[in-house]
């Protein structure tokens, strides 16, 4: 017999507050995740709807099985039953609608989130791509390959003093992963460094971007250094690449900088 | 009636334009004093790093009269946010430690090359002048070109852009140090060095304060010097208020006129003026590095 003194259902009425806090407490912070997600996302070059996608999924999953749970506790009272599966079942014949309804949300959500990723989720690539200088001079087995500094219009002064332009390279090639690449856009992080102590070549100078799809060039983008660059790159049918140039708006001819993408990311 | 429509009309089209007009309109005299010193951190006046020793930029006479572009231009900067200038000689390597330091120049305007190394550690508003390095020997010494400086003694400044770019570009020379441009100059004049080189604009003006110096004219090599005033590593607000001086400056007729006023006749203004959209420089908040 138990009364209002009962130790055994006082700890039972305590635990029902206590749970549906931790349940809220675990979809709050899911969410504040997802929202983390979502503001940082833009910000490494990737698509927020990746985020989105991770978000609305969460929901649904917390949802469903936040109700599964309900249904469960409230038929736990009546089964004898010790087993979590007999539990399950004894809910799903008494209440089989809801139950229903909760597991086809947690699976269409799962699903969602499997096709979101293996088909439209931003990949980063930065380890991926392929650069390689171009240079007006004919291929030579030093020239810089890789992610690596690539000196754009250079102009040294030689040891006669003539002056002659001694340019390492004029563009950068950079190579895409795919054939054609599994998304519609990339987004570059391009940095200019300059190697001198003098000179200001970095401030003044933009990086123009030019898709070749299909080898066909594309309109170019234009960026400064250090800023997320963002290029349509869809409906190719071969292999896609970028060509990086740089861009000196106070014709200052003795600077050479070098260029390096530290991010590379697909998304659409 | 439509008579009477069309007139409402009009008045109230007037009024309107009246009202943007007062609210949209450039800031007032006392506003602009106002957002400097705010800017700056500073009452009633302003420290400024300048060098002594540069005629045409900035030069201290014996009898301590002071003149030159880069001092007219800070006295300009001074009226133009209502403070007073306090000056404060620096020489070249100090231009640097000075703005880092707290009690230290709250500006610089000394003949201060942009570049790109030296934003890593301070920022630069500008440039409001550029020129390119150049050659200065005596009239007498029968040097007319770079190639004649093989195994010649040059001179150029501790911790300048200009002795980076003087290793760089002339082959063959006896590299010498100095502690300063002056220096450097009164060591050409002696005979113990045999050439000095910084920035044409420089050049210029030790030589028409001197005599017997001349500057070689054909000779320009590295990288465009452009002058900037230094500020505190990153501080983009003030750094776009003063490129907005700056462009006052220079389409104002102030920028123009100072130059005749401080170098010789044969310059031309229009080699040395930087164009609006040279203002670049000021630090992107928002890039990577």
């Amino acid at each position: 017999m138990t009364g209002p003194g009962d130790p055994a259902l006082a700890a039972e009425r305590s635990a029902k507050p206590r749970g549906r806090r931790g349940d809220l407490t675990i979809f709050v912070a899911g969410g504040v995740v997802c929202v983390i997600a979502f503001v940082l996302e833009p910000s490494e070059g990737r698509s927020s709807i990746d985020a989105a996608a991770m978000l609305l999924s969460y929901v649904g999953i917390c949802l469903a099985v936040r109700q599964g749970v309900q249904e469960i506790q409230t038929h736990q009272a009546d089964d004898d039953a010790p087993g979590w599966w007999s539990r399950f079942v004894a809910t799903l014949t008494a209440r089989p609608r809801s139950t229903v309804a909760g597991l086809v949300t947690v699976l269409a959500a799962a699903t969602f989130l499997t096709w979101y990723y293996t088909s439209a989720s931003s990949i980063p690539v930065t380890g991926d791509i392929r650069v390689a200088a171009v240079s007006e001079e004919p291929a030579d087995d030093s020239t810089p390959a890789g992610l690596t500094d690539c000196y754009v219009d250079g102009e040294r002064r030689t040891e006669e003093g003539t002056g002659a332009p001694t340019a390492d390279c004029t563009q950068l090639r950079i190579s895409l992963p795919g054939d054609p690449p599994p998304r519609g856009h990339v987004t570059f992080l391009p940095v200019l460094h300059n190697p001198a102590a003098t000179g200001s070549c970095v401030a003044a100078a933009e990086i123009v971007l030019t898709p070749v799809v299909d080898n066909v060039p594309r309109v170019p983008v234009r960026g400064p250094s250090g800023r997320p660059v963002d290029i349509p790159i869809s409906g190719g049918t071969s292999a896609v690449h970028v060509l990086a140039e740089v861009d000196q708006r106070h014709d200052d001819l003795a600077c050479r900088v070098s260029l390096t993408v530290t991010r590379a990311v697909l998304h659409d | 009636m439509a008579t009477a429509s069309r007139r409402a009309l009009i008045a109230f089209s007037c009024a309107a334009t009246l009202v943007l007009a007062s609210g949209c309109g450039p800031a007032s005299e006392s506003e602009t004093h106002e957002e400097c010193a705010s800017l700056l951190g500073v009452q009633g006046r302003v420290v400024i790093g300048m060098h002594s020793d540069q005629p045409g930029m900035n030069f201290q006479k014996t009898d301590s009269t002071r003149g030159g572009f880069d001092y007219d231009f800070a006295q300009w900067l001074g009226s133009y946010c209502g403070l007073n200038v306090v000056e404060q000689n620096l020489g070249t390597t100090q231009r640097e430690g000075e703005l880092q330091d707290e009690d230290g120049a709250d500006l610089v305007i000394g003949s201060y090359s942009i570049t790109d190394e030296r934003k890593e550690d301070i920022s630069f508003a500008g440039p409001y002048m550029k020129t390119k390095q150049g050659v200065m020997v005596r009239s007498d010494s029968g040097i007319e070109s770079a190639a004649d400086l093989r195994g010649k003694k040059v001179c150029a400044a501790r911790s300048s852009t200009s002795w980076d770019q003087m290793k760089e570009n002339l082959s063959g020379i006896v590299a010498v140090q100095e502690e300063g441009f002056g220096v450097c100059t009164q060591k050409l004049l002696a005979g113990t060095v045999d050439a000095v080189s910084t920035d044409q604009l420089l050049l210029y003006g030790y030589a028409e304060e001197f005599g017997g110096l001349q500057v070689l004219p054909d000779e320009q090599f590295g990288n465009a010097e452009l002058y900037g005033i230094g500020i505190d590593h990153g501080d983009a607000e003030l750094c776009e208020f003063l490129d907005d001086a700056i462009l006052q400056a220079l389409i104002s007729g102030w920028w123009v006129q100072t130059f005749e006023n401080n170098f010789p006749d044969y310059l031309d203004p229009a080699d040395f003026k930087p164009d609006d959209g040279d203002l670049t420089e000021c630090p992107d908040p928002e890039a990577e590095p």
